[in-house]
């Protein structure tokens, strides 16, 4: 796997931590805090439940540090933490949709035959981006948590596929998988957000 | 020149840097002649990065002042030596050996059962595919299945 930058400064910290000193987790709660915080906001929607999700890992983090032996990094450790509390959340709220579509549905998969039309992908892609902002947050929110919970990881966070299947405790032949569906569905509701309708036109292979 | 059908599911994997070599060779070539799977492409990252800005920007509005302070003071008020949560992961780590032998085991008897409880009609009608030495994933696209390969080797990463 590789190393998040300033993986060796963890180290010190955390080790520091370990013994302790508090100073040092409080290094550590401010260099992820903002990350943190922003995968439960992915999650979860309310920025007030993202910032108490935010704390009470924090205070997990510092419960079973002592516990922590350093085989994965600290920051794919917290995560971990984070996300497994994002998702106790979403379950206590009723909002658990653990449908899990690594299979996709023929809709879905057709669609992504379908080339992207102007408005989505190509040469407007800066441009769009000030339109899919304002989307992406409801788009986001209407995926399953399987599927919310992989985009963010990977795309909030850049984690390897190692790292999500760590993360997410799933084979990475799985993670891959089930990326391309979430990447799918997000696609399919911004489409249905922006008012389009996928273009079809083209036929499978045609530029084979 | 591969197909689209076959080159799509690979397009993400591509923008994360995840292909192994031989096919990021081969789905790069076929981005250079399609038009669509470029835009495809070019999709799969304007949605990444709305995303991250999406979420950077509520991030920038929200207050973590004192969050360390409240988190110190809630740990002070907390109990030690609480109970430690233990994932599958880390039971895997510690009890590697034993979780694939009682793996196999099972495997080896749900195929023996599979065999002798499967009409000899059937038997001939499924194709393999080994996943014993690698991760994989298997994606059906209409009536064609594509197998997605990892590069790396399961025993090399242990």
């Amino acid at each position: 796997m590789s190393e998040a930058p300033g993986a060796g400064d963890d180290r010190k910290l955390v080790r520091a931590a370990q013994k302790g000193d508090p100073a040092a987790f409080r290094q550590l709660v401010e260099k992820y805090q903002r990350r943190v915080f922003q995968l439960a906001v992915g999650m979860l929607k309310d920025p007030d439940e993202a910032m108490d999700i935010t704390q009470d890992t924090f205070v997990r983090v510092h419960r079973y540090l002592p516990s922590f032996k350093g085989d994965s990094s600290f920051f794919t450790w917290t995560y971990r933490i984070a996300m497994n509390l994002c998702l106790d959340a979403q379950r206590r709220k009723g909002r658990s949709e653990r449908i899990d579509l690594e299979q996709g549905d023929e809709a879905e998969i057709e669609a992504a035959m379908d080339p992207p039309s102007a408005a989505l992908a190509g040469p407007q892609r800066t441009a769009l981006n000030g339109e899919l902002r304002g989307k992406i947050e409801d788009a986001l929110a209407e995926l399953s948590e399987n599927h919310r919970s992989i985009l963010l990881l990977r795309e909030l966070e850049g984690l390897s596929y190692e790292e999500l299947s760590k993360v997410l405790g799933i084979r990475k032949g799985t993670v891959m998988s089930r990326l391309f569906h979430a990447r799918l569905k997000m696609q399919s509701k911004l489409r249905e957000y922006l008012g389009e309708e996928a273009p079809r036109g083209e036929e499978e292979g045609s530029e084979s | 020149m591969k197909r689209c059908t076959e080159v799509v599911p690979l397009l993400g994997p591509l923008a994360d840097a995840a292909l192994p070599d031989d096919e990021r060779a081969w789905v790069t070539d076929h981005l250079r002649g399609c038009a669509a799977c470029r835009d495809r492409m070019a999709l799969t990252a304007a949605q990444g990065d709305a995303l991250r800005e999406a979420l950077s920007a509520r991030a920038a509005r929200a207050n973590f002042d004192r969050l360390a302070d409240r988190v110190l003071a809630r740990a002070a008020a907390q109990p030690q030596h609480a109970p430690l949560p233990v994932w599958f992961s880390e039971l895997w780590s510690a009890h590697r050996s034993a979780f694939a032998a009682a793996g196999g085991l099972a495997a080896a008897a749900a195929v023996a059962i599979a065999i002798f409880s499967t009409p000899a009609s059937f038997r001939d009608e499924g194709e393999e595919v080994d996943f014993g030495t690698h991760d994989g994933a298997v994606l059906q696209l209409n009536q064609e299945t594509t197998v997605i390969w990892m590069s790396e080797d399961r025993g090399a990463q242990e």
